[in-house]
């Protein structure tokens, strides 16, 4: 786990599980699983890690200035020699405002009447709590993740909050005005084995959705 | 004769071939009504037919007579012997026609069929109670009704090995005599063989006591038993506190020191010499320490631990290091309180370990506490590293006693991991590693309860030094200063790797780095090894589980196609439906939970 945005001082919390199934000599088989149907593997943190609070976004002081943002964006940089899944939590001071949430690797993610240059994007509807979050076979090879976050206003948020399923996101060109403020908290994780040589690695190994603060969910196609 | 049918207890028969039977006492009344008939063995020929007639009476009416007849080939054939035996020889001592069995350990037994055998179609045990009518000198075997425990107390019914647990024996302690009996069916014919089993009585009708019923780490405490009576004779006695060994001794009588702890209560194991074993509780005692008695251990010149372990006795050492190692340990968490209760995070001074709850901090840091910790920290590391030390010059016996004691030893010496200096894991990690391939090497003498002690003790050692050798590395300990000088006091390796291009980290890293790598391969063999150890006692089926705040290990045997949709340690674990081509081959599974992840790089 290491939080970004502030000083990361206790990352390294996890623990570890190791599986073996051997036969009557003793010697290590390895069984295979597939995508589909993976081995689910839940890590423990140690209890006593240190969350680092949630990150203020004065979006609201903006509004003043003068500029033609389409969205408030945030960038991470995910460089890393082993993969690693990217956690995004939103908290809003109104939770009854909607989101649109859009995101795009290695550079600024583009989304207006004229252009559509965005890799993935998402509507967080009305709630006290927002999560995202792409694991390390979608980050792999990947240097930076930039996202990018705009209130929607009422009609919006009646159509993509409401029971239908939304196929494009909501397009506008007007700047961004937020009405409220939010928090934000963005964290990796990752899933590593000990090889033969004893050395990390990540082959084979996809950081899973039910992972949080207390535990890393890996998904294994093999042991 | 004359046309007349003579029956087979007619004296005229043929006296040289009565009855075509080789002598006349080759056969006899199964019952007093004459309704069974018993051939006894040697009695028919081979490559004849016989042809058995019998005719019965009516009581009412005499003249109403029926009969029937029964044709028996007699063949010659080689019926396959079924060598049986106990897995772990030493547990089964012979006694005539019975091996003797400890009701206080399992029983594991093998079988394997001698010669050329066609395919072996199905096997089975059956298990029968025995009672002995002793005047007539004759026994009588009950089949014990095994369904309703199967996979509870037996296991490998169908296999070729067969366990029963303790469970078996604890339960129905009024029977003396069990007999265990294998039956191979082959394509052409069926096997039976079977070993029978009388209970060894365990040390009995004595007492223990211990004087004086309280004092301080350094007091002698004397624990003497009396009365004790077994036939075998009594072959040692070894004194528990909390499932970690303290002594052992042949003699009665034992002086010993014992570790801080209020209302404590010792446990005695009387073993005869067979290894069966009686437990006793001694009445609780109450150990104190302070400050004053601890550095009275360390420099005292009558009671100091240098001049007490130089006695080479292994008690005496075993003993000081438990009670020290206490005594740091107990110093160590609460050196840890006192920094968290000054603001000092818990995460980056110490790794919890696995029982730990989350403690909150919300109180500001505090610089001149996080000194004082470090202040601490330091001369407790320089001291326990001394003590470590002294362990180098313990000789291990190959003994299960001497591996219990020394590993118990070990376990707690290396359980304030942020204490261990280098020197302090690469001795620890060295020892326990010799202890373990001691322990294997005697893995076929022991029962399983020795077994699974020693192994408790040494993955925790294990999983202590990994944690230790790791932590700074991760940034989760501090680095101590001995290490710190150290390392900036050498010039070899460091220097010349440093002109290569991928050094990129202090010295103090490098050679924490080296260390590590040298433990985690020494640990991946130690737990090899002791895996080894304990499948030894393993029949399919059955679990052994080692619960520790330091690790959590289980071993259990499966087949293959039992492994899907199964899951480990409560879920953290889960398999989903697998295939595979060898669903019916038996296999081991070791789960382990470590407390720290030693992941060697660090990116973030």
């Amino acid at each position: 786990m290491a939080p970004y945005g502030s000083n990361s001082a206790n990352t390294n919390v996890s623990r570890s599980i190791s599986f073996s199934v051997l036969d009557s000599n003793g010697t290590e088989i390895s069984l295979e699983a597939n995508e589909t149907h993976p081995i689910e593997i839940f890590i423990p943190r140690d209890p006593n890690r240190i969350i680092p609070s949630m990150i203020l976004q004065n979006v609201t002081s903006n509004n003043s200035k003068s500029h033609q943002q389409l969205f408030h964006f945030q960038n991470i940089n995910i460089t890393s020699i082993l993969s690693i899944s990217v956690h995004i939590e939103i908290e809003p001071f109104n939770t009854s405002l909607a989101y649109l949430f859009i995101y795009k690797f290695d550079q600024i993610p583009q989304l207006n009447q004229l252009i559509n240059r965005i890799d993935g994007w998402t509507v967080f509807c009305p709630s006290n709590f927002h999560k995202y979050f792409l694991d390390n076979q979608q980050t792999r090879n990947h240097q930076s993740l930039v996202f990018g976050l705009r209130e929607l206003n009422l009609s919006e948020t009646f159509v993509y909050c409401s029971n239908h399923t939304q196929i494009n996101p909501p397009i506008t060109n007007q700047r961004i005005h937020f009405t409220s403020n939010y928090q934000s908290r963005v964290y990796s994780s990752g899933c590593y084995y000990l090889d033969t040589n004893n050395q990390w690695q990540d082959k084979g190994l996809r950081v899973g959705p039910s992972t949080n603060h207390d535990r890393t969910h890996c998904l294994s196609i093999f042991i | 004769m004359n046309s007349l049918l003579l029956t087979i207890d007619d004296l005229r028969n043929d006296s040289s071939n009565p009855s075509c039977l080789s002598n006349r006492t080759g056969w006899k009344f199964g019952h007093s009504n004459q309704s069974s008939l018993i051939i006894l063995s040697r009695s028919l020929q081979s490559n004849q037919t016989y042809q058995f007639m019998v005719e019965m009476s009516n009581r009412q009416n005499a003249s109403q007579h029926a009969t029937g007849y029964v044709l028996v080939k007699v063949e010659d054939t080689r019926p396959i012997m079924i060598a049986i035996g106990c897995v772990i020889n030493t547990l089964c001592a012979p006694n005539s026609e019975y091996q003797f069995v400890n009701p206080t350990t399992q029983i594991a037994l093998f079988s394997i069929p001698i010669g050329n055998y066609s395919r072996i179609e199905n096997i089975i045990w059956n298990l029968y109670s025995g009672e002995i009518n002793s005047t007539a000198n004759y026994s009588q075997w009950i089949l014990f009704n095994q369904i309703q425990f199967e996979n509870i107390w037996f296991f490998g019914r169908n296999s070729s090995n067969f366990t029963a647990t303790k469970q078996l024996f604890l339960n129905y302690p009024s029977i003396q005599f069990w007999k265990f009996e294998v039956v191979y069916s082959f394509s052409s014919e069926t096997s039976v063989s079977s070993l029978n089993f009388i209970i060894n009585q365990s040390p009995q009708n004595g007492c223990c006591s211990i004087s004086p019923s309280n004092g301080t780490i350094a007091t002698l405490f004397t624990i003497s038993c009396s009365n004790w009576s077994d036939e075998d004779g009594i072959k040692d006695y070894s004194i528990y506190s909390q499932k970690s060994m303290i002594a052992f001794s042949s003699l009665p009588s034992i002086e010993v020191r014992l570790p801080f702890g209020d209302n404590q209560v010792l446990l005695v194991e009387i073993r005869d010499e067979l290894n069966c074993v009686t437990q006793y509780n001694l009445s609780s005692i109450s150990v104190q320490t302070d400050s004053q008695t601890m550095s009275n251990l360390l420099t005292s010149p009558n009671n100091s631990i240098v001049n007490l372990l130089s006695t080479g006795h292994q008690n005496t050492i075993g003993q000081l290091l438990t009670s020290v190692s206490q005594e740091f340990n107990r110093m160590s968490t609460e050196n840890i309180n006192r920094a968290t209760s000054n603001g000092i995070p818990i995460a980056s001074i110490s790794v919890s370990s696995l029982t730990n709850q989350c403690q909150s901090t919300n109180i500001s840091f505090n610089q001149s506490a996080l000194v004082e910790f470090n202040k601490d920290l330091n001369s407790q590391a320089n001291t326990l590293e001394y003590i470590i030390s002294l362990t180098q010059n313990l000789p291990i016996a190959t003994t299960s006693n001497s591996i219990i004691l020394q590993s118990s030893s070990l376990a707690q010496l290396t359980k304030s991991t942020n204490h261990l200096t280098r020197t302090s894991i690469s001795i620890a990690a060295d020892k326990c590693y010799q202890l373990t391939l001691a322990l294997h090497s005697m893995s076929m003498k022991m029962t399983q309860e020795d077994a699974q002690i020693a192994a408790k003790q040494l993955i925790q050692c294990a999983s202590n030094v990994l944690t230790a050798v790791n932590s700074p590395l991760q940034e989760r300990t501090i680095v101590l200063d001995s290490d710190a000088l150290q390392a900036s006091g050498s010039f070899d390796d460091y220097e010349i790797e440093l002109e290569s291009e991928w050094l990129k980290v202090d010295k103090n890293t490098y050679y924490q780095q080296k260390i590590a790598d040298q433990v985690a391969n020494q640990m991946n063999e130690l737990v090899s090894r002791l895996t080894s150890t304990l499948n030894i006692h393993i029949n399919v089926g059955q679990q052994l589980v080692i619960n520790t705040s330091e690790v959590f290990m289980s071993l259990e045997s499966q087949t293959m196609q039992s492994l899907s949709n199964k899951q480990f340690i409560d879920g953290l674990i889960r398999f989903p439906s697998i295939t595979t081509n060898q669903n019916n081959s038996k296999i081991f599974i070791r789960v382990c939970f470590h407390i720290y992840l030693f992941i060697r790089n660090h990116y973030f």
